[in-house]
């Protein structure tokens, strides 16, 4: 389907058939229960293609015409004022109409940044977002990087449950996803933290207003033998708002203004990022489920521990597993063993988080406090386990003592 | 499609309201620039202006010279004032916009044009003028967005800069200026075929007025809006505004009856004659055709040597204006409708239902064209937009 808009008298019609049925769903958005914000500049484009449909030139002239004096730097919004310019005399009938020749692939390019941003499906309010199994109390944020429709989504982890903050344009590796190593200009795909927050002053200018780093690669990666580092969520340089959807060597790239927002509200070492092509929204049932098979694994890896019973325990890991330091299972489990003699031990799994890879390979990354107690010793430690689905079951790929 | 017959009225009203004392200066300082003596005739308008300093019309003419000799800024001031002055007149403001324009000051530009159409919807210039600065402003839109940083100066513009005022607006200012010194006494002016002037001193008669205040005046707009009085009958057969071309053509508003009146008295009795009718059809499809297909010398060639240039213009300023408008289209589409011809002799009048569509702008008008028959081939003498 295409969307056949059209505004006024003299100006024919505008058919933007790379949108798609975009104008559709691209309005509503889920409730939201407070704060007044003021229309950020996403917003101002929707509502401009709104006007248009509603075959409204001079409403729409008048909000791209305030659009770009906000913000200069906004290309496609510059791109759309043109067209919107051209409708007072003539037909335009795609994006970028009459561009002039010699531009096609920047053209392109802020063809693609509208077609994602003015597609955005929003999940609908009751839905939840498949990879946040369950966050730590004291994770009260989290940020989802849903890499095939070029949006990052902002949770809140609320007492009462989770919800969803804002979402934001951002651009990703000029090749897409799936970091492999150094310069493959991708995006690694995976679980991962903000650890740190570099201001832009101390930064080069294409970097922005600042640079939020990831734990890239995480232990899993390394256990992988990915390579690469400094994968970072970081701002625009001056000279333009926004990047197009593929133009980065690997980091993910927000508008100066949303890096602003995002560095306030972010924790540093606590708030996960998640990054993947399969970014699922579900019922509270399915995501119950998903969580108790993500702790039914915990708690039996737990008993087992318990057991003592190194057999058991180790089938729990897969072949594939190596520790950081390279260790075999063996090496690892034995280095592990608190105690290795005692026969009655207690163990305990305290403030689990468990977080699904929002991607093609399934993958849950939990981390929790382990207590071993062995008559008055105790013991504890931070884990973080990657589980893995081979075959049929779930097994351990890799695991950290934090 | 300019405005080219009106004048006639124009210079009726003139004569009507009485002193033609200006029209003399007018017309000096009309010739002088017109033979390139820009800075003489700038000295003249100035001296004129000392004594006469609400003159409108010289006024007008004072900021087209100053625009000539790129005196942008003095020549923005002048129009600008004499926007505020006479707010309804679209003149100043076509020519603020092309000022504005040149400067790549597109928004202010196109603010102006706006301003223009609103005062008077039919205003092809304007809307010409306006659909080249949607383009530019376009283009310029399209090189930010894509980056391209070539900030294109401001360049050539081909933007109409009007160096008098229009008929309907001449009648304004007659009316305003008749209006302000009470009851100027005004005959109903009966049609009276003008004499025959040359276009240019019938301009410039304009507002061969005795000038009543002195002051820059706010007032006299609004005045005219609600002028019941005979000046009002005087400008009532003034070229009607045709329908403005975006709100699609409604019933033409008024057809100029006591139009053009042609150098030759009509004959009252026209006899219809299909074979000379259908001669005239044809010249009139063929003058069609030959425009939407920009071939610009067959086109020219319509037009016959007695034609009468709109605007005051020489035959080849009118022709190279026509050139430049014609041939830097995308694509022209002109449909003749519903014509109705009178053959009388060997004149003949055709009017009919234009419609005129570029890559830029379409523009629905009643057209008149007003043909006569030179050595057994019917050329356009006088076209007229209504």
């Amino acid at each position: 389907m295409k969307a056949r808009l059209k505004a006024g008298g003299m100006l024919g019609l505008l058919l933007l058939g790379m949108m798609g049925g975009g104008l559709g769903h691209a309005a509503k958005k889920p409730e939201r229960a407070q704060v007044v914000r003021k229309a950020n500049p996403e917003e101002q484009l929707t509502e401009i293609y709104n006007d248009l449909a509603k075959h409204d030139l001079s409403a729409a002239q008048r909000k791209a015409d305030a659009l770009v004096e906000a913000y200069p730097n906004f290309r496609l919004a510059h791109l759309i004022r043109g067209d919107i310019l051209l409708m007072h005399t003539r037909a335009v009938v795609n994006l970028g109409a009459a561009v002039p020749p010699g531009s096609e692939s920047r053209l392109a390019d802020l063809r693609r940044e509208a077609a994602v941003r003015l597609q955005v499906e929003r999940p609908a309010p009751a839905l939840l977002p498949r990879a946040l199994l369950q966050m730590r109390k004291d994770q009260r944020h989290a940020l989802i990087v849903d890499a095939r429709h070029s949006r990052l989504y902002l949770y809140e982890n609320r007492n009462d449950g989770l919800r969803l903050l804002q979402d934001f344009y951002v651009s990703q590796g000029k090749l897409g996803i799936n970091k492999l190593k150094e310069g493959d200009m991708r995006t690694p795909v995976g679980v991962y933290y903000i650890v740190g927050r570099l201001p832009g002053v101390k930064l080069p200018d294409m970097y922005g207003k600042g640079a939020l780093p990831l734990d890239y690669p995480n232990d899993w990666d390394k256990v992988q033998g990915r390579g690469g580092s400094g994968i970072w969520v970081h701002g625009t340089p001056p000279e333009t708002f926004s990047r197009p959807p593929l133009s980065t060597d690997g980091c993910v790239v927000v508008s100066n203004d949303d890096l602003n927002f995002l560095t306030r509200t972010v924790e540093i070492g606590k708030t996960p990022i998640l990054i993947g092509d399969q970014v699922e929204f579900v019922s509270k049932d399915q995501r119950d489920k998903d969580l108790r098979q993500a702790a039914g694994l915990v708690e039996n890896w737990r008993r087992e521990v318990e057991k003592r019973d190194d057999a058991s325990l180790k089938a729990l890991y897969s072949p594939r597993f190596k520790s950081s330091a390279d260790e075999d299972i063996s090496a690892w489990l034995a280095r592990n063993q608190f105690l290795p003699g005692a026969k009655k031990i207690s163990v305990t799994v305290n403030d689990p988080s468990y977080f699904r890879q929002p991607s093609q390979e399934e993958m849950i990354v939990s981390s929790f406090t382990q207590q071993t107690i062995v008559g008055k010793f105790r013991h504890v430690v931070r884990k973080k386990q990657y589980w893995a689905k081979e075959g049929k079951t779930w097994k351990i790929v890799a695991e950290t003592n934090v | 499609m300019k405005l080219a017959a009106p004048k006639m009225l124009y210079l009726t009203l003139a004569l009507v309201i009485g002193a033609t004392a200006h029209a003399d200066e007018f017309a000096d300082v009309s010739k002088l620039a017109k033979a390139g003596k820009v800075a003489e005739a700038l000295n003249k308008t100035n001296e004129y202006l000392s004594k006469h300093p609400a003159d409108a019309q010289m006024r007008f003419m004072k900021g087209v010279l100053l625009a000539e000799q790129n005196k942008s800024a003095e020549a923005i001031a002048v129009f600008t004032r004499l926007t505020e002055d006479y707010r309804d007149l679209p003149e100043p403001y076509n020519n603020l916009a092309v000022l504005y324009a040149a400067q790549g000051q597109y928004d202010k530009a196109r603010a102006a044009l706006e301003k223009a159409i609103r005062t008077n919807p039919s205003y092809q210039t304007a809307y010409e003028n306006l659909g080249d600065i949607y383009g530019k402003m376009a283009s310029q839109a399209y090189d930010k967005a894509l980056a391209l940083g070539v900030t294109a100066p401001p360049g050539k513009s081909n933007l109409t800069m009007l160096r008098t005022f229009s008929s309907s607006t001449g009648g304004k200012i007659a009316v305003m200026q008749a209006a302000a010194p009470a009851p100027a006494p005004i005959p109903t002016p009966a049609p009276t075929p003008a004499p025959k002037l040359a276009a240019a001193s019938a301009t410039i008669s304009a507002a061969a007025k005795p000038v009543p205040v002195p002051a820059p005046v706010t007032a006299p707009a609004p005045l005219v809006a609600t002028l019941p009085s005979p000046a009002k009958l005087a400008v009532a057969p003034a070229p009607a505004p045709a329908p403005a071309p975006v709100k699609v053509a409604a019933a033409p508003a008024v057809v100029p009856k006591p139009t053009p009146a042609p150098p030759s008295p009509p004959a009252p009795t026209p006899k219809p004659d299909t074979t000379e009718r259908d001669a005239v059809m044809a010249q009139v499809h063929g003058w069609a055709k030959a425009w939407a297909a920009q071939s610009v010398d067959t086109y020219l060639g319509y037009y016959s040597a007695q034609f009468e240039p709109p605007k005051g213009l020489t035959r080849k300023a009118w022709a190279d204006e026509r050139r430049a408008r014609i041939e830097g289209k995308g694509r022209i589409r002109v449909e003749v409708a519903s014509p109705e011809v009178n053959v009388t002799g060997n004149t003949a009048r055709v009017t009919f239902r234009q419609t005129y569509e570029s890559d830029r702008l379409t523009a629905r008008s009643r057209k008149t064209l007003l043909l006569v028959k030179n050595g057994g081939k019917w050329q356009i003498k006088q076209e007229v937009s209504n």
